[in-house]
């Protein structure tokens, strides 16, 4: 293991790192047991920094709260083979109702509104797409970065200057593109994502402005974080989106987008 | 900062919720979507949680929305709550800190305010004005895990947990190497962990 990768726990566990430091220092926790158990400890630890400080929060907050709660939906649990992610409850939720993210959002009622807007000219586009074949995966585990210096591709991209991270909730993930401009490329970024039907899997989209929705590849199903970079010139394009299709991939959305990010 | 003007007299009670209603189970409860539960929680929680939210915010009117925003990523995601990733309490304490933290990150974007490192004496000074904190604590304990610490140690772990900076700012702000910043941050943190003996 690297140790300038270990030695982030302390800063990442206090929140002390930048967006990007984040996404990778994440995909490093997913395969360094070592790694998780420390921020569990140290965020532990941290947590008594303030354990003399309480203010109570007025009257009013306690309601708000309550009523808040009562209209938003909770996540579905994940549901793992490995089953080491139980959650303390398992709620009646079947696993296949994680395949519907925009349920998942109600707090993000208004953002769902402007994706339904933005999908008729997305769908427009699609029909006169003239695309392509399914794209290779560029996904690597940052384990590749511990024997040498090399820095792998996508970790080039989350680190580049002009590095734009665009975020959003889908289900309980967090998901984001990070897309620099003048490496012309970008990386999709996420945890834990919903588990896609059996036979279907997430594949990415360019908005290139002429072409339509271009397929960007395919993003592999797992639980742990990923980080796939984006197939195709990510400076052509005007956005991307994400679309539920078949295992092998399509060469056009067959379904409407789960998610879409429009690029500054 | 940790280290509070007004003293508790006599209790010596422990600062966490561990001897109040069974948190674990208030969360499983939660999780399968009992309000009465989580409003438990909340009452059992809330001036833990609002009380770091207010150290690293400052601002009672935004470290309220904090505050309420931390209450429902709760609700949201207790569904997925994972033990391993440590106790309810200190779970929770990580949601509202993150959230207290992308506050107060996001204000200063938006201001684009010039930074201007205050020394840590002034978090002192005021600590000690915050007149609506109530102290309840262990204070010897906490007193000797933070004796335990550098001043070198502390004053990164103070920087980057009650400031909300990152540990690139905390490096800057102390004048000291990226990477050292980074190890101070880490080796005041399991400094920490050992003296209180905490557990995840």
């Amino acid at each position: 293991m690297n140790p300038d990768t270990h030695a982030l726990a302390g800063a990442y566990a206090v929140n002390a790192v930048t967006e990007d430091e984040r996404a990778s220092f994440e995909t490093h926790l997913e395969q360094c047991p070592d790694c998780r158990a420390e921020v569990a400890e140290l965020r532990a630890a941290a947590a008594t920094l303030t354990s003399d400080v309480e203010v109570t929060p007025p009257p009013a907050l306690r309601a708000s709260v309550l009523s808040a709660i009562s209209q938003t939906r909770q996540l579905s649990p994940l549901v793992e083979t490995t089953g080491t992610r139980n959650p303390p409850g398992t709620p009646e939720a079947s696993p296949s109702s994680v395949a519907a993210p925009a349920q998942d959002a109600p707090v993000v009622d208004e953002l769902a509104a402007r994706r339904g807007r933005r999908l008729q000219p997305w769908l427009a586009g699609v029909a006169a797409a003239a695309v392509i074949g399914v794209a290779t995966l560029a996904w690597q585990p940052w384990d590749d970065a511990d024997t040498g210096q090399q820095v792998t591709a996508t970790e080039q991209v989350l680190r580049a200057e002009d590095a734009q991270r665009l975020e959003q909730p889908m289900g309980a993930s967090e998901i984001a593109i990070v897309r620099s401009p003048s490496m012309k490329q970008a990386v999709f970024v996420a945890d834990a994502m919903p588990t896609p039907p059996a036979g279907r899997a997430y594949q990415l989209w360019f908005d290139v402005p002429g072409l339509g929705m271009v397929s960007a590849g395919m993003i592999p199903t797992s639980n742990a974080t990923v980080a796939v970079m984006l197939k195709g010139d990510a400076s052509a394009a005007t956005g991307a989106g994400i679309t539920l299709e078949p295992e092998t991939g399509s060469e056009h959305p067959t379904s409407d987008p789960v998610a879409l990010f429009t690029f500054a | 900062m940790v280290v509070m003007a007004a003293v508790g007299s006599g209790d010596t009670s422990l600062p966490t919720a561990a001897m109040g209603p069974d948190l674990v189970a208030l969360l499983t409860r939660a999780a399968r979507g009992d309000e009465a539960a989580f409003a438990e929680l909340y009452d059992a929680t809330a001036s833990r949680l609002h009380g770091l939210v207010v150290r690293v915010v400052r601002d009672r009117a935004q470290s309220e929305e904090v505050t309420q925003d931390a209450y429902l990523d709760i609700w949201r995601h207790c569904t997925r709550y994972d033990p391993a990733k440590g106790s309810p309490l200190s779970w929770m304490m990580t949601i509202a800190h993150r959230k207290a933290v992308d506050r107060v990150r996001s204000a200063e974007a938006s201001k684009a305010r010039e930074v201007t490192y205050e020394a840590t004496t002034v978090d002192r000074e005021h600590d000690s004005t915050l007149e609506q904190v109530e102290v309840r604590l262990d204070q010897q304990r906490v007193r000797r895990a933070l004796a335990s610490l550098t001043d070198t140690q502390r004053g990164a772990v103070e920087l980057a947990y009650l400031g909300g900076h990152t540990h690139t700012e905390v490096a800057a702000l102390l004048d000291i190497p990226l990477g050292t910043a980074k190890t101070r941050i880490r080796d005041g943190l399991i400094r920490l962990r050992d003296t209180l003996e905490v557990t995840a």
